[in-house]
């Protein structure tokens, strides 16, 4: 290759963003399976269930930390519904994820831990406690059937932990 | 796929049709793709956001307030969760050469092969050195099937009438990085000539 001249200045805007397509597409190229999980997904559908939506996640405040290393802190996910609120604290054991979560106000839930690959289920206490261990990484979610309104579950977003 | 096409879909979806959900994958998989590999995520990282976003989009199909810039709307949301991937720093942002450069594509001689990943090379290091806006501007506009101008515009916070020019100053700034690493090779990485290594010692 000769570095005396500059032929990228005569290449096209067009010629350039081609060759520039091929590098990324050789990159990283769109996994098959990648399209079939996308297509598995809608099966997680939910109609009945009422969304909690991530109102907080410690990951948005650690900005340029993000890149010093070391002990990595628990992450902290805050998710609210009409009436609920549902905090978790997420910890890495053994390359597992472990969930301390807490329902507000404090009440008996039977929760669910929603992973593509398997499901969790736990109750919560009368406090609004519960302890999941070994969810895979990934995305999940938390469906939580509260003892005071069985009729409608709460479903948190889907977030990758 | 014109809009009416598309938020068509969209409503048959939100209704329970698996067979439009599945055209909207296949429609818009590729930009989704397209916007999450120019972040430097690791394969799984890439993999849990691509399948994140779908998800979400799953979640949210009956409260899309514009169904038919969904592209719009799921380009936003992966950058987004693309973004949240690095930050949330679970794991190592990916620094293993096998995950940042998988699938090299095959090439007729190793002469060819030696110059064209050179060159994929320097091209793929200029183009990480883009602002932000200009590699998921980029991105897009190389997605496969391509969205539509306004889908980009929306999920850019763009005018539509201004893409053109920006994609423009995008590839004029990557040209630009593209000779300053010329150069620097040529200072630094290319083999030392034998003037060079008696200047040198």
């Amino acid at each position: 290759m000769t570095t005396d001249s500059d032929p990228q200045r005569d290449v096209s805007d067009e010629t350039l963003l081609r060759e520039l397509g091929s590098v990324l597409g050789a990159r990283k190229p769109l996994p098959a399976e990648a399209v079939r999980a996308a297509k598995a997904s809608f099966t997680w559908r939910t109609v009945e269930a009422e969304l909690a939506q991530l109102t907080y996640d410690s990951a948005d405040d650690r900005g340029g930390l993000a890149m010093i290393r070391g002990p990595a802190p628990a992450r902290l996910l805050t998710f609210e519904a009409d009436g609920l609120t549902i905090e978790a604290e997420v910890a890495t054991v053994d390359g597992h994820r472990r969930l301390v979560c807490q329902l507000v106000p404090p009440q008996v839930a039977e929760v669910e831990v929603q992973h593509a690959e398997t499901t969790v289920r736990t109750t919560a206490d009368e406090l609004g406690r519960f302890v999941v261990d070994g969810v895979p990484a990934g995305p999940v979610r938390l469906r939580c059937i509260l003892a005071s309104a069985p009729q409608r579950p709460v479903v948190t977003e889907w977030m990758p932990i | 796929m014109d809009a009416s096409e598309t938020s068509a879909l969209v409503r048959a979806a939100a209704g329970g049709d698996a067979r439009a959900w599945d055209r909207l994958v296949q429609q818009y998989s590729g930009l989704v793709w397209a916007v999450i590999r120019t972040y430097r995520l690791a394969s799984t990282e890439a993999f849990d956001v691509f399948q994140v976003t779908w998800l979400r989009l799953v979640e949210h199909l009956d409260r899309i307030n514009n169904p038919e810039r969904v592209g719009a709307w799921l380009a936003t949301t992966a950058r987004h969760e693309a973004l949240r991937s690095l930050l949330s720093g679970r794991r190592e942002i990916a620094t293993d050469p096998a995950d940042l450069d998988a699938a090299q594509p095959s090439v007729a001689s190793p002469e060819m092969a030696v110059l064209r990943s050179e060159r994929s090379e320097l091209l793929w290091k200029a183009f990480g050195e883009l602002p932000d806006q200009c590699r998921t501007l980029l991105a897009m506009l190389l997605a496969s099937p391509p969205p539509s101008y306004a889908d980009v515009a929306v999920a850019l916070g763009m005018k539509i009438g201004s893409i053109g020019p920006t994609r423009g100053r995008c590839l004029d700034k990557l040209r630009e990085l593209l000779t300053n690493q010329d150069v620097s090779a040529a200072r630094s990485g290319a083999p030392v000539s034998s003037d060079d290594r008696r200047l040198a010692t």
